[in-house]
């Protein structure tokens, strides 16, 4: 396909209206998995600490097999039949869970440096954010509960959350983990402002700030995208 | 009546001048008879379109949302009570094609319908089967009219869409373009290839298809679909902040839907405008388009030069 010759309004075929019904019917027609992803969420919260220099695995591996099921169940049986891109999507999704699954699963995870960050930190803030605040920006929107993109099943929260899981470990294939999620953010930003909604800014500039504690230690802290 | 402006019987004719037979309604004079929309002959066969179509870019990709569904078979409802025609969709417009058909088998297929989709990808293979889903989608045995969408594999397409032509499965082939994109090559293929329609973008802020694309038409015998015309909305939502001109009035237009595509439809090249719309008032609106008085030459180049100053 001749893709240089369209522009980003061709790429989304869908109206506001349609894309936030979108996540009302996904969500009622997945129910309870909405619930379920929360659930993952806050376990994946509670569990993502720097102990001794080290980090637990379980909230990776959880959150990977989140990107799996986005990737699987939302994007190429939900949003796929309305936005061919969405094909493209689920597989990026999925091979972010595995890849995640991976590279993170099979040794214990180092923390990244002591005195990264001052606790919470830019990493637990972006957890608590894409858990719990991102969701409610939707009804500040006139959106129904029921259609609000939590963690674990819509791809926005999730994509946020495991940028705020990667600032907390170091690990040589750190940067390799980022590309999809950061790819999202921008791709998410850039659709949300073709539907003119409102809240299109949060994914890229929280894309930027991730960019901005990782790869700039000395301005914002030590992380480092190795 | 104002000098500028003509009306029914004497636009029809006005039109007839410039072009013979491309302007004609359906029985009775150029003002609507019998509730009947004005309506152009395709220049291939002679048969009559209704000026005003519609399109179904985003607002007929809905899913499987019922509630978004029953909507849209209300807005093609209102199509079809006001004498509407062509319906155009592609593959390329996610779930359009497969709710045109739900809604269209909920109204029983209503008659009058003109069909016409796309084929959109680089594969010829892939094409054949593009073709025969929609027709499933549509729950049609033949459409009415296959276009290859944006020039992509062209050449291959329309070969396959000849030969389906010539086995009477389809009626009419056709290429389409938008956004001004490729008119050079879209020339070329106008020149050497045996195409009934072509689809291009046309509307009163975006005319670069009159140097040549639509003389080049007339010439050729080709009927011609004006896509974007509110281009995607912009150019209606920014209309609206102004007051409707005098001359509005004397073309019978109450809205500026209807002065957009009422510039359109009168160019003698045009055959019909495709707006798409989610909404019956809209759609209501639009139809109008297709009824009283159309503008001459002389006030198209007001109407062009007055939007143009806003
Ligand atoms: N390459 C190609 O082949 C190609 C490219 C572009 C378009 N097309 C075809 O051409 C069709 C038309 O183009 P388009 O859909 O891009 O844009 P368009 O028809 O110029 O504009 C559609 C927009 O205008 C609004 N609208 C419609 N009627 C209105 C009214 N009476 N008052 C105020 N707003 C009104 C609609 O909003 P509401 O829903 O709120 O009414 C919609 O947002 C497409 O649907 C498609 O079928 C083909």
């Amino acid at each position: 396909m001749d893709l240089l010759s369209y522009s980003l309004v061709d790429l989304i075929p869908f109206s506001r209206e349609t894309y936030f019904r979108l996540f009302e019917r996904y969500n009622v027609g997945v129910w309870p998995a909405p619930i379920i992803g929360l659930a993952i969420g806050l376990t994946a919260l509670f569990t993502a600490r720097r102990v001794e220099g080290k980090v637990l695995r379980a909230p990776f591996l959880l959150t990977a097999a989140c990107w799996v099921w986005i990737g699987w169940v939302f994007q190429i049986h939900w949003h796929a039949p309305l936005s061919w891109p969405g094909t493209y999507f689920g597989i990026g999704f999925v091979l972010q869970g595995a890849l995640m699954g991976v590279v993170l699963g099979w040794r214990p995870l180092a923390g990244a440096p002591e005195g990264t960050h001052r606790d919470p930190g830019p990493a637990l803030w972006i957890l608590v954010f894409a858990l719990a605040l991102q969701p409610l920006l939707g009804l500040v929107s006139g959106r129904p509960w029921y259609g609000l993109e939590v963690f674990g099943s819509a791809p926005d929260p999730t994509a946020l959350a495991t940028l705020g899981l990667l600032l907390m470990i170091r690990h040589p294939l750190r940067w390799l983990l980022s590309i999809i999620p950061l790819a999202w953010c921008l791709i998410s930003g850039a659709t949300l402002w073709v539907l003119s909604v409102p809240t299109w800014p949060i994914m890229p500039l929280a894309a930027a700030l991730y960019l901005g504690v990782a790869v700039w230690p000395r301005v914002l802290g030590r992380g480092e995208l190795e | 009546m104002n000098r500028s402006c003509v009306s029914s019987r004497r636009a029809f004719l006005a039109a007839l001048a410039v072009a013979p037979l491309s302007f004609v309604t359906l029985p009775g004079n150029g003002r609507a008879v019998d509730g009947r929309p004005l309506a152009k002959p395709i220049p291939s066969t002679g048969e009559l379109l209704p000026v005003v179509g519609m399109g179904t870019w985003i607002t007929f990709n809905v899913g499987d949302d019922p509630t978004a569904r029953d909507a849209r078979t209300d807005v093609l409802r209102a199509f079809f009570a006001a004498g509407g025609g062509m319906i155009d969709s592609s593959p390329m417009y996610g779930t359009a094609e497969a709710v045109v058909g739900s809604c269209l088998a909920r109204l029983d297929h209503p008659k009058g319908l003109f069909s016409a989709t796309k084929v959109w990808t680089s594969s010829t293979a892939e094409g054949l089967e593009q073709i025969a889903a929609s027709e499933r989608l549509w729950g049609l045995q033949r459409l009415d009219l296959f276009q290859v969408h944006n020039l992509l594999n062209w050449r291959s397409h329309l070969e396959t869409l000849s030969a389906m032509k010539a086995d009477g499965k389809l009626r009419y082939i056709g290429i389409t373009t938008s956004h001004g994109r490729r008119h050079a090559e879209l020339a070329q293929i106008m020149e050497t290839q045996p195409i009934d329609f072509v689809q291009l973008t046309y509307n009163i802020a975006d005319r670069e298809a009159e140097a040549r694309l639509l003389p080049l038409a007339a010439e050729r015998g080709i009927a011609v679909i004006a896509n974007r015309p509110f281009q995607g909305g912009s150019l209606i939502d920014r209309l609206q902040r102004y007051p409707l001109p005098g001359w509005a009035r004397e073309i019978d237009c109450t809205d500026w839907s209807q002065v957009l595509l009422k510039f359109i439809v009168s160019h003698p090249a045009v055959t019909c405008a495709i707006p798409a719309t989610s909404r019956v008032d809209h759609m209501e609106e639009n139809m109008a388009a297709a009824r009283g008085g159309v503008p001459d030459a002389a006030l198209r180049r007001r109407m062009a030069a007055d939007v143009a100053a806003l």
